[in-house]
């Protein structure tokens, strides 16, 4: 830490060279090499150290005095390194979500626990994969004769699950998720039989089977190891499974009716229960073998358990399932267009993490933050165009609030997590109520105007979202709502010297890449007699930069 | 280190030029190329209704005969309406009385004898046309991913019923585009100006996304508008600063995404509030206030109604539009606009909420309408008053065949409604399904399976080009452009002897022009 902070103050020093130095212009391939293979993992810069915390975390955050450094904090990064502070982050105490009546909205825990909680690579990965494996609170069913409510009940159940099993093996997670009461209710999991009442045959509900290979596991398209769509010999994608695959696995699945005492006579079902997980019932499952992928049968005559343990199987060791996967969590965590030789790193510790073991979560989010394409003070040079991904809401308003040393006020008659929500919710992403299984927005959306390349982020990014970005930014800055609904900033760390200021502004919110482009402008606003007083022209600063497409690009 | 602060001051002196140049409009508006204005010299919308969830249009619109009756009754003895409730409605070229509509339709069955409204049967995604046989066989491509809701919802939205296999024009590879959005891109001449000919308040968001024009969302509220504080000297400096700041992308590709969309909002936001302010205010007062009683919502069984809202703001908004800028008005010529309505994924105990949703559609298209009346008669918009057309979307329509739950599940082909002045109405276009389920149905060639799931007789490409050739989509190239499927489907309709209404690729629910 201390290092990095002298070699800081170092460059503001030479910032005052003389007139008659050498310009400064960096040198593209010195950079690209230091960016890729010079700097080790632990010994981190401070760019490469928040950059990391961009991918890592809720935002990157300041230690601001604190005599223990908070892990998710810049300077701790830089002290400890990259390789530890994932380990660090891999042992932190979970933050939970509870689902009883008395507390606050989950939309609301859920902001309150990415900007307060210790185990933000957890929740990182955790909310990532609510976006693959998804369920939204807006598809269950409130009960009103019930005193609870089975939605807030459900979603807070499947929201611990995803946290608890982020770091763990991606086939325990699918078996997890199948089993969920939630996801039953969602799509249709839950007691989707094989037969009626009078024991006759019927065809059972093909919901759940056509999400988990279309959504949750392989996508459309067959897919080489390295994220590319393989093509047949018209240069047509090939599809990943066919209608009868998914009429195959909706029989596999059949038969799962929510927990209870007992299973219930054949073509009934069990109440609702998010207690517990799903179980499976032979009377209502159809115990004929079918063909699953790449030609495998299932048992002929097995019960529900069985069939589904051979279906998920089935599915695990499909060649397509490592890169639609791994493709997707890059995607959340560093950029929309990784390079496939990125990808294919990636899948190889998805395949085998370096113990013969498949699909060990905790190895691929490691694997996927300490390549050399996420790390170093800036992108590769070589993708330099094509790098990044636009903040999700969700992800801005905490990076934002977060930088500004924000105090969350939980008091009793404040929610400041329902207001963080409630701006989220203008962005286009209401926690946790994706609008379908399709989630808040697409992993393949095409960015506009970007010759093809992915910008999943962009679906929800239009004229309203985006003034609602900017609304967000000027409401927590010049209004004295968000403080009264208890999110709290602080502008003291920021320094109100125009020059310093934008020095600051470029160190921490754009890891030391600010444009003199944007410098410029920055720089003239805040100096301009309009501005106003020193409160005020950090506000505008902080405004202005936080909305400039390099601050919303997270690269 | 890249910063430094002789390099920031640097920066003074080189970027001057940037300055100067400081985008105003994304770069990707301003290429669509300049097309000649043919057809009405007033003013034209369309307006997307989508009524997402899908809408079981077989009850919407029920034959009245005894024999197709006892039909659709035995297919669904719970969710069925009983035949005196039905309104019946008198269709020319048909038998008086053969149809009749859901009962909460009161308004629209008026406006369908008024030759106002028209039903569209059986529309829905093609790529080529489709007999049974086809699609047991699979003989001919299905579209992909039938009786999923997000896929067929894209599927209307974009006039593309097969995005893993459509052979696109080449500026639409790689990009995900709408058919408004298309129609934008090649009607954007027609408009003085670069505001976005596409403005949504809800739908589909896929359905206003152009090749090159980028459409206005806005909130269902109507709201555009970006936060000031109360110091108007401060506003200005903040607000010039941020167009300079989202225009800087550092050659970054995403980047000029996010400034692209930014701009466009920043751009056209206050254009659009000043003239919707100055275009009602350009009102006779009692034109607003009757426009304002219309859609005043009934006091009772109104709670939580959303359309009539969207219409009311699509309202203002096309005022603004059509309003001459002499009068404080936008002053262009073509628009579309996207409403969406939601909970009609009727699964389970169908008939209370579909109702409920039919009565809230019913008085929400019937308030716009007559809104438009009010319009015609105004002297404002001069010898050329505005002209507007309503249709409806929907993901798919639902099973004849009630399921357990009182309710029904995802099916194919639809029902759509059209409202307007310039609709010839008091018609049904295109064949009606055959409702007999009889047999599980393997007789009857309307229907893929036992449940009655209706092959479309009509695509939703014929369907949307009859509303874009009305708004002045008129060549062949562009028609192509807009829809990529169409001529291959009318070929292939000409080639296998389909009937007329698949040989052509315009339905003629539009009045033509004089």
């Amino acid at each position: 830490m201390t290092r990095r902070y002298a070699l800081a103050l170092a460059v503001l020093a030479s910032a005052c060279a003389p007139e008659g130095a050498p310009p400064e212009q960096p040198d593209p391939q010195q950079l690209g090499e230091e960016a890729q293979a010079i700097e080790p993992l632990d010994t981190p810069s401070e760019e490469n150290a928040i950059r990391f915390l961009e991918q890592a975390t809720f935002g990157p955050r300041l230690a601001n005095g604190a005599t223990t450094l908070p892990l998710d904090s810049v300077e701790r990064v830089v002290s400890v390194g990259i390789t530890q502070s994932i380990s660090d982050q891999f042992s932190a105490p979970r933050s939970l979500f509870d689902g009883t009546s008395a507390s606050k909205d989950l939309g609301s825990q859920f902001f309150v626990n990415a900007v307060t909680g210790q185990d933000q690579l957890r929740q990182r990965v955790a909310f990532a994969l609510s976006q693959v494996l998804v369920i939204s609170q807006s598809g269950i069913p409130e009960n009103t004769s019930t005193p609870e409510s089975e939605p807030k009940v459900a979603m807070a159940g499947y929201l611990n699950l995803l946290s608890s099993r982020a770091f763990g093996n991606f086939r325990t997670l699918l078996d997890a998720v199948t089993k969920d009461p939630a996801m039953g209710t969602y799509l249709d999991m839950a007691n989707n039989k094989a037969f009626n009442t009078k024991g006759e045959p019927i065809e059972p509900n093909e919901n759940y089977a056509r999400e988990l290979l279309q959504l949750f596991t392989l996508g459309l398209h067959k897919l080489n190891e390295d994220g590319t769509q393989q093509l047949d010999g018209e240069g047509a994608p090939i599809p990943a499974y066919t209608e009868a695959h998914v009429q195959a696995f909706a029989h596999a699945l059949s038969g799962w009716t929510y927990g209870g005492a007992a299973c219930p006579t054949v073509g009934r079902s069990n109440p609702a229960s998010y207690a517990q997980p799903m179980i499976g019932c032979d009377v209502n499952h159809d115990s004929s073998s079918q063909v699953l992928l790449r030609g495998v049968s299932t048992t002929n005559g097995a019960g529900a358990a069985q069939h589904l343990k051979e279906a998920l199987d089935n599915i695990f060791a499909d060649p397509n399932l490592p890169p639609f996967i791994c493709k997707q969590l890059i995607q959340h965590l560093v950029t929309s267009n990784p390079s496939p030789a990125y990808v294919q790193r990636v899948v190889n510790v998805f395949k085998n993490n370096g113990s013969g073991v498949r699909g060990d979560l905790r190895a691929v989010v490691r694997a996927i933050l300490e390549d050399n394409e996420a790390r170093g003070p800036q992108p590769p040079l070589s993708l330099y165009a094509t790098y990044g991904h636009l903040r999700p809401p969700a992800l801005f308003i905490t990076s934002v609030v977060r930088w500004l040393n924000v105090q969350l006020d939980t008091s009793a008659d404040k929610d400041p997590g329902a207001k963080l929500n409630s701006w989220s919710r203008a962005l286009g992403q209401y926690v946790p109520r994706p609008p379908s299984v399709f989630s808040y927005y697409p992993p393949n959306t095409p960015a506009p105007g970007g010759n093809g390349l992915l910008g999943p982020e962009f679906a929800i990014l239009d004229t309203a979202t985006v003034a609602a970005r900017a609304n967000f930014v000027h409401e927590l800055l010049y209004s004295t709502a968000p403080a009264t609904a208890g999110v709290v900033i602080d502008l003291s760390t920021v320094p109100a010297d125009p020059d310093d200021l934008v020095l600051w502004l470029g160190r921490y919110l754009l890891h030391d890449t600010m444009s003199s482009d944007l410098q410029l402008v920055v720089y003239n606003a805040i100096t301009d007699p309009r501005a106003g007083d020193t409160t005020r022209r950090k506000k505008l600063g902080f405004f202005l930069t936080s909305l400039s497409p390099e601050f919303q690009i997270q690269r | 280190m890249t910063f430094s602060r002789r390099k920031f001051l640097q920066g003074a002196t080189s970027s001057l030029g940037f300055l100067a140049a400081a985008a105003t409009l994304p770069k990707w508006l301003g290429e669509a190329k300049a097309a000649t204005l043919t057809g009405y010299a007033g003013y034209r919308a369309t307006v997307c209704v989508f009524l997402l969830g899908g809408n079981d249009s077989n009850n919407v619109i029920v034959p009245l005969g005894s024999t197709p009756y006892a039909q659709y009754l035995a297919a669904r003895p719970n969710v069925g309406i009983p035949q005196g409730s039905l309104l019946p409605i008198n269709p020319v070229g048909l038998t008086a009385g053969s149809y009749g509509l859901h009962p909460a339709l009161t308004r629209l069955q008026a406006l369908f004898e008024q030759e106002r409204a028209a039903v569209l049967c059986n529309v829905g995604p093609l790529v080529l046309p489709m007999l049974k046989s086809d699609y047991t066989t699979e003989a001919v491509a299905r579209p992909d991913n039938l009786y999923s809701h997000s896929d067929q919802q894209d599927a209307w939205a974009s006039a593309i019923a097969n995005p893993s296999t459509a052979a696109l024009p080449l500026a639409l590879v790689g990009k995900a585009t709408g058919w408004a959005g298309r129609v934008a891109d090649k009607i954007h001449g027609l408009n003085p100006g670069e505001y976005p000919e596409v403005t949504s308040f809800g739908g589909k968001a896929l359905f206003a996304a152009g090749a090159v024009r980028q459409p206005m969302m806005v909130s269902s509220s109507g709201t555009l508008a970006f936060r000031q504080t109360t110091d108007a000297n401060f506003n200005a400096l903040q607000n010039e600063a941020l167009s300079q700041v989202v225009g800087i992308d550092n050659d970054v590709t995403l980047e000029a995404s996010y400034g692209g969309v930014f701009t466009t909002a920043q751009a056209f936001a206050t254009a659009r509030t000043t003239a919707r302010d100055a275009a009602w205010n350009a009102l006779p007062q009692a034109t607003r206030d009757a426009i304002d009683a219309l859609f005043v919502p009934p006091p009772t069984g109104s709670t939580g109604w959303s359309l009539h809202t969207q219409l009311k703001q699509v309202l203002r908004d096309l005022i603004a539009g059509a309003m001459p800028t002499a009068s404080g008005g936008l002053g262009v010529r073509r628009q579309v606009f996207s409403v969406g309505l939601g909970g009609f994924d009727t699964h389970v105990g169908q008939r209370a909420t579909q109702d409920a949703l039919l009565a809230q559609l019913d008085f929400s298209l019937a308030a716009f309408h007559q809104a438009m009346d009010l319009l015609r008669a105004e002297g404002i918009f001069g010898a050329s008053p505005p002209q507007a057309t309503l249709f409806t979307m929907s993901d798919f329509s639902r099973t004849l065949m009630e399921n357990s739950d009182r309710g029904t599940d995802h099916a194919w082909g639809s029902h759509a409604l059209v409202l307007g002045d310039r609709v010839q109405g008091r018609r049904l276009y295109g064949p009606f399904p055959n409702l007999d389920l009889s047999g599980n149905a393997v007789n009857n060639l309307s229907t893929v399976d036992s449940k009655g799931r209706w092959i479309p007789t009509l695509t939703v490409d014929q369907y949307a080009y009859s509303l874009a050739y009305w708004l002045g989509l008129n060549t062949a190239t562009e028609r192509d452009y807009v829809f990529p499927n169409l001529a291959g489907y009318v070929a292939s309709a000409t080639a296998r002897s389909f009937p007329s209404s698949a040989r052509s690729y315009r339905i003629g629910f539009m009045l033509p022009d004089a």
